[in-house]
C-alpha cells in the first residue's frame, strides 16, 4: 500500500502509522517496512492472549523513508516456525496515518 | 466540562493532597529519593542494594505479603494494559514497591535506578549478577519446576485469595478471575485440560530470561522500538488522553482498569512500542516460540528483577512528557472534569505498604504526582530533546473534522473554501471479496458518472488506497485510509461549486468521492463506508 503525506513535515511534527490487529497468536509478530525492505517497527502483543484481537499499535514512521513525501509499505508476519509471510486480512486490519505535533494552545 | 483558570486556581488549596488537577505541578517539591540511571556510578550502587533486598525477599516465607512472588502476584492480579491508567497504576506499584526495597536493602536512600533503553539497548551488565536475575541459584529452591513453584506458593496464594473483600473480588471479576481456579488457570496456562504454552505465565528457572550475559542485546525490533526517533514520537502528543490514538499520550480509554487487551484496545507509541517489545524481547518471544516464555512475557513479569528497572524508564518518559507539558502551557491531564474525575477515582485495590499492610483504599488519583513517593529522575533520554521540541513551538491548532455522509457506496462530504492548512481526507472502504477482486482503487472526486479511470494528473484523481494480504475467502473487511486532499480536487469542486460566479469561487463545496478499480475492471468495485476530512 502507499500513503502519502499531507504536507512536507513541519519542525517538531512526526508521521504515525495506527496499525489495527486481528487475533495474533503468541510469538506471531507483524513487521512494517518500506518496499525496498527499510525496517519502521514491529507490533506483538503482550501478555495472555485469549483470541481476541490485539488491539491497534501505534508506530512512528522515520522522516528518511519518504520518498516525494509518499511511502510504500510492505507488511510480513512472523510465525512460530520461523518464516515470513505477508499478513491475512484478519490479521492486520486497517493501516492509518496521521501526523502529531505540539499544539499550543491558549492557558484555560 | 472543562476546567477554568479561575476554577484551577480556586480549587487547587481545596484539594491539595488528593487527586490532581490538569495544570497542576506533577512532581515532588523537593524530592527526598533520586532515581539514577542504572549505567551511572549511583546508579550501579542502588543496584547493590537491590541485590541484598531481592535475594532477601524471595527467602521470605510465601504468606508473608513482602515474598517476593507475592510481590509480582500484585502485578498478575491488578495490572493494566493497553488503557489510560497503565502509567499511573505502575507509579502506585512502583512506589509502594520501591519503599519495600528500601526497607530490605537497609539502604535508607535506595530508589530504583531506572534502565534507559534507549541509550543501552541491552540488559545492563550487573542485571545478571546473583539474584538480580531469575536465572540463578537464589531463585532455583522455588522455581525449578512447575510442580515445585505451586507446591510452593499456590496454598499461600489461595489464603490470601479467602481474605480478599468484596471490593477487591469484584475488580477480579471484571479481569476474568471469578474464582481463585481461573486466577491460577493463567499460572499454569491451562483451562479445561487444554493448555496454551504461550499463556503459562509461571516460568521455571532455566527458562526464566532469555537474554543473557553473553547474548544481552536487545533484538534489532525491539531496539528500533526504543530508539530515539520512536520514544521522541511518542512524546509529541499534547493530550493525556485522545480518541485518536495516535494524537494520545495513554492508549484505549476503557470501564475499568481491569478491561484486559482486546480487539477494541489502542496502543499507545510508547506502550505498544518500547514497553511491550522489551517485555516480549527479554521472556524469548521469537526464539522460544511457542513457549512456555521467560517471566517478562506475561504478566508475573516482576519475578525478573528487571522488571523494576524498565518500568522506572516506563515512568521517567511519564515524568518527561508531563515537563514538556508544563512548559509548552498545556495541561498534563485530561481538562473535562467528569474525565478527569473518572481517570482518578478508579480503586486500586492491591498494593502493599513496606510495613506489610495493604493499601485498601488506594484510587488513580493518588499516584497522578510523584509527590506521595517523594523521588525524581536524573537526567536521561528524552529529557534535553523535548524540551527542545517544546521550544520549537510549532504548528496550528488541531481542527474538529468533518463528516460526510454515504449512499450506494458514495461519499458526500462538505468542504470549506481556501483551508488555511493542508486537508486530509479519511475514506472508510469496504473492500470486495473473491477471487481477483482488485486490490488497489482510485479515489475520484466529484467526477462525472460515466469516469472509470483517471490518470493521476486528472482533476478527479483523489489519491489510491491499497489492500495489502489476500482477502479472506468469502469475507468482506473494512478498512479506513488517509489521504491528502490533492489541491487540484479541492479548487475544482469549489470553482464547479453551483454558488461559484465569474468572479469568485465558492464559499464552499461539496465532495462526491467514490472508488474505482485501479486496473479499470469495474466488476470489482469496493464502496465507500464513510468519509470525513481533516484540516491539519
Amino acid at each position: 500500500m502507499v500513503l502519502a503525506l499531507p504536507h512536507p513535515l513541519r519542525q517538531g511534527e512526526a508521521a504515525i502509522l495506527a496499525v489495527t490487529l486481528g487475533p495474533l497468536t503468541r510469538g506471531q509478530t507483524v513487521e512494517v517496512a518500506t518496499s525496498d525492505g527499510v525496517p519502521i517497527g514491529a507490533a506483538a502483543p503482550f501478555g495472555p492472549q485469549r483470541g481476541q484481537g490485539a488491539g491497534t499499535v501505534t508506530i512512528p514512521v522515520p522522516a528518511g523513508v519518504w520518498r516525494d513525501g509518499r511511502l510504500a509499505l510492505r507488511l510480513h508476519i512472523t510465525t512460530h516456525d520461523g518464516r515470513s509471510r505477508p499478513p491475512t486480512a484478519d490479521e492486520v486490519k486497517e493501516i492509518r496515518l496521521s501526523i502529531i505535533g505540539p499544539t499550543p494552545q491558549s492557558p484555560p | 466540562m472543562n476546567f477554568s483558570r479561575r476554577d484551577f486556581l480556586a480549587s487547587t488549596a481545596a484539594v491539595a493532597g488528593a487527586s490532581m488537577l490538569p495544570f497542576a505541578p506533577a512532581r515532588a517539591a523537593t524530592a527526598k529519593y533520586i532515581r539514577y540511571s542504572a549505567t551511572s556510578d549511583e546508579g550501579k550502587a542502588m543496584l547493590r542494594s537491590y541485590a541484598t533486598a531481592v535475594q532477601r525477599m524471595v527467602n521470605l516465607p510465601p504468606d508473608h505479603p513482602h515474598n517476593w512472588f507475592r510481590n509480582a502476584f500484585v502485578h498478575f492480579m491488578d495490572c493494566p494494559h493497553g488503557n489510560w491508567w497503565f502509567y499511573v497504576w505502575h507509579r502506585g506499584y512502583l512506589g509502594y514497591f520501591e519503599e519495600t526495597v528500601r526497607k530490605y536493602s537497609d539502604n535508607p536512600n535506595f530508589a530504583f535506578p531506572y534502565w534507559d533503553w534507549t541509550v543501552l539497548p541491552q540488559i545492563p551488565n550487573e542485571m545478571f549478577d546473583g539474584a538480580l536475575t531469575p536465572v540463578s541459584e537464589a531463585f532455583l529452591p522455588h522455581t525449578k519446576d512447575l510442580k515445585t513453584f505451586t507446591a510452593y506458593i499456590k496454598p499461600a496464594m489461595k489464603k490470601y485469595w479467602d481474605t480478599l473483600n468484596a471490593a477487591q473480588r469484584k475488580q477480579l471479576d471484571i479481569r476474568g478471575y471469578s474464582s481463585f481456579d481461573k486466577l491460577w488457570d493463567d499460572v499454569t496456562g491451562c483451562s479445561h485440560g487444554k493448555c496454551d504454552p504461550g499463556n503459562e505465565a509461571f516460568a521455571a528457572t532455566d527458562r526464566a530470561r532469555y537474554l543473557s550475559r553473553e547474548n544481552p542485546k536487545l533484538d534489532d525490533k525491539t531496539a528500533k522500538a526504543c530508539s530515539p526517533h520512536t520514544v521522541l514520537t511518542g512524546l509529541l502528543p499534547v493530550d493525556y488522553y485522545n480518541a485518536d490514538v495516535t494524537r494520545s499520550f495513554t492508549s484505549s480509554k476503557t470501564a475499568s482498569h481491569n478491561v484486559m487487551p482486546g480487539g477494541n484496545t489502542q496502543f499507545s507509541v510508547l506502550e505498544g512500542q518500547p514497553h511491550n517489545l522489551v517485555h516480549n524481547c527479554i521472556g524469548g518471544v521469537g526464539p522460544w516460540d511457542p513457549g512456555p516464555y521467560g517471566n517478562m512475557t506475561n504478566f508475573l513479569s516482576p519475578v525478573d528483577p528487571v522488571f523494576f528497572l524498565h518500568h522506572a524508564n516506563m515512568d521517567r518518559l511519564w515524568d518527561v512528557w508531563t515537563r514538556k507539558q508544563q512548559r509548552l502551557g498545556l495541561p498534563i491531564l485530561p481538562t473535562d472534569k467528569e474525565e478527569l474525575s473518572q481517570l482518578s477515582r478508579e480503586p486500586f485495590l492491591f498494593f502493599v505498604r513496606a510495613d506489610g499492610s495493604y493499601v485498601l483504599d488506594g484510587r488513580a488519583g493518588d499516584y497522578l504526582s510523584t509527590e506521595r513517593f517523594q523521588y525524581e529522575y536524573r537526567h536521561g533520554f528524552g529529557d534535553a530533546e523535548s524540551a527542545q521540541v517544546a521550544a520549537a513551538n510549532p504548528s496550528a491548532q488541531v481542527k474538529a473534522p468533518v463528516r460526510g455522509t454515504v449512499a450506494k457506496g458514495v461519499g458526500s462530504v462538505q468542504l470549506s473554501a481556501a483551508p488555511s492548512s493542508p486537508v486530509v481526507m479519511a475514506v472508510k472502504v469496504s473492500r470486495p471479496a473473491g477471487t481477483g477482486a482488485s486490490r488497489n482503487f482510485d479515489l475520484l472526486i466529484n467526477a462525472p458518472a460515466g469516469v472509470t479511470k483517471v490518470a493521476a494528473d486528472s482533476p478527479y484523481y483523489g489519491g489510491t488506497i491499497g489492500f495489502f494480504g489476500p482477502a479472506m475467502h468469502g469475507m468482506a473487511d473494512d478498512a479506513t485510509f488517509t489521504l491528502p486532499l490533492p489541491q487540484a480536487a479541492h479548487t475544482a469542486a469549489l470553482a464547479q461549486s453551483p454558488t461559484a460566479n465569474a468572479a469568485a469561487p465558492a464559499a464552499s463545496a461539496t465532495l462526491e468521492v467514490r472508488l474505482v478499480p485501479t486496473n479499470g475492471s469495474p466488476t470489482t468495485t469496493a464502496a465507500v463506508k464513510a468519509v470525513s476530512l481533516q484540516a491539519l
